[in-house]
């Protein structure tokens, strides 16, 4: 998550610059946000695909309907509740789509759709990069329930304050941090087989 | 800080752990079990700081950048909103300025209506006649008379008197007529004043019967010839006959006062027959006497109104 620098312009400024013509404004906010935002998406519908699309579907809103931000909400709480909303649409379609079983065979053929489909998961490069350890998280974190993972990934990526993330979400701030509070046990429980590991890189998070 | 809060608050202690931590080891050291919480809520912070985070691709931002910049500034089509004001402003603009049209009729004109109204029921009942009728209500109370020419019975003649009675501008006016004992009296001084005039004909209607018909209008104004004289325009613009008719209906009806009162010294004419002789004096150009009778018709809340627009009238005259 980038720290912002205070002398940085507050997002609903540049959200009026860009309204009154000013593209470079459209720009530092898409630099600010596009990252955060992207894992959002992309941990609460854990497909990438999906998530691109999403990604630039929540951003086309943004600028058609940026004369209709008020200014009496931040600029994230609005992107948020955007990008949530469109992340509930997506899995209310998932919900209702009928998917062909990745584990029966095709007619005609010995190989099960899921072995004939290529591989969604992690690439090599992604392997490589970030280590094993990242991607176990990253599944942990995908396996919450959608309740405790959208609190979890707009707290934990975005770093919105609570009464931010219940503002998105519609519930309470103590409800939000329960919900925090779960996810980081169900997160805590799925990764201890792996607290070694944690533990190791503690240590080096903090010489950086 | 008990459990409860500090089960709250775990977030926000492990932000302030940073800045306090004493102050955060203290609050921990009094409860195990929220130093057993803090922790786990810690290490797992740890260890999800760890998910990674991967960048969306260049190419989806860079048709995003396209897309905004191709967006136009969208000007908002101007509001001629204080020209489209809400309905029901509408309505009060136009109720109130009905108001203001009511309000500032003249009240002289309005005076001047009242007696148009009554007059030719009057002049027909003392078979005075001569005054030029007004356009509408007076048609329609010749339609009236013609109709009600054959009264059957009594009661019959009353209902369809009461009609002509209520046809007069003021209903309060009417109502006050159906007033028997005020009708007898009037009825009874009519006849004194009318007694030296020309006795009604049954060709118009009228007589003693027909008295009930008239009588609303002949309270209304008393002598129409007078009304005529004070606020009728059209009867000092007329005919020169018409006037020296109302002239001398005006010299009957004083004539039959002055004789009324010989006979009877303590005769005290009623409120409408001051007003009356007020009239016929101001008729006659006897502006002394016209205002000794109108002052005294305008001691009365009856006649007020009409004594005192005669009494304007007289004065306005004078100065001309």
């Amino acid at each position: 998550m980038r720290e912002r620098v205070v002398s940085d312009p507050a997002d609903e400024d540049l959200l009026g610059a860009y309204r009154a013509g000013e593209n470079g404004a459209f720009e530092t906010l898409l630099i600010r946000y596009r990252r955060p935002l992207f894992n959002f998406l992309l941990r609460s519908v854990r497909d990438r695909g999906r998530a691109e699309e999403l990604y630039q579907d929540v951003w086309m809103r943004v600028i058609e309907r940026c004369d209709e931000f008020r200014g009496d909400a931040k600029f994230s709480t609005w992107l948020y509740t955007i990008a949530r909303n469109r992340c509930v649409d997506h899995q209310r379609k998932m919900v209702f789509r009928r998917h062909a079983s990745l584990d029966a065979t095709a007619p005609g053929s010995a190989q099960t759709l899921g072995e004939r489909v290529p591989n969604p998961g992690p690439s090599t490069d992604r392997l490589a990069m970030r280590g094993a350890l990242q991607i176990r998280i990253a599944e942990e974190v995908e396996q919450l329930p959608e309740d405790q993972r959208e609190v979890f990934l707009l707290r934990q990526v975005q770093g919105l304050a609570f009464k931010e993330i219940a503002e998105i979400v519609g519930v309470s701030a103590n409800t939000v941090k329960s919900r925090m509070r779960y996810a980081l046990e169900r997160l805590q429980n799925g990764l201890s087989d792996l607290e070694e590991h944690v533990r190791e890189l503690e240590p080096q998070k903090h010489e950086l | 800080m008990n459990c409860e809060q500090c089960e709250e608050q775990v977030f926000e202690l492990i932000e302030r752990e940073a800045v306090d931590p004493a102050g955060v080891r203290e609050i921990l050291d009094r409860c195990p079990n929220c130093r057993v919480l803090f922790d786990e809520m810690k290490a797992a912070l740890v260890a999800v700081d760890q998910l990674p985070l991967e960048d969306p691709p260049t190419r989806i931002d860079a048709d995003i950048l396209r897309a905004a910049m191709m967006r136009r500034g969208k000007v908002k089509p101007i509001r001629k909103r204080a020209l489209q004001a809400p309905p029901w402003a509408m309505a009060a603009v136009a109720l109130l300025a009905v108001g203001i049209g009511v309000w500032a009729i003249p009240r002289d004109t309005k005076l001047a209506t009242e007696d148009e109204v009554v007059a030719p029921v009057a002049e027909s009942d003392q078979n005075v006649v001569a005054a030029p009728k007004p356009a509408t209500a007076p048609a329609k109370l010749d339609e009236a008379m013609s109709a009600k020419a054959k009264p059957t019975s009594p009661l019959e003649r009353a209902r369809r008197a009461e009609p002509i009675a209520k046809t007069p501008v003021k209903p309060s006016v009417a109502r006050r007529e159906r007033a028997p004992a005020k009708r007898k009296a009037r009825r009874s001084s009519a006849r004194q004043l009318e007694a030296a005039g020309p006795p009604p004909t049954e060709t118009v209607g009228v007589g003693a019967e027909a008295m009930d018909m008239a009588e609303a209008p002949a309270e209304e104004v008393g002598a129409a010839d007078a009304a005529r004289a004070v606020v009728s325009p059209a009867a000092e613009e007329g005919a020169k006959a018409e006037a020296d008719d109302s002239e001398l209906a005006c010299k009957k009806t004083i004539g039959s006062f002055e004789e009324r009162r010989r006979g009877d010294a303590d005769f005290r004419p009623g409120p409408e027959q001051q007003l009356a002789l007020g009239r016929c004096y101001a008729k006659l150009g006897d502006e002394k006497r016209a205002r000794t009778w109108l002052e005294r018709a305008a001691a009365h809340a009856k006649t007020r109104t009409r004594a005192q627009a005669a009494l304007k009238e007289l004065t306005t005259g004078g100065a001309r």
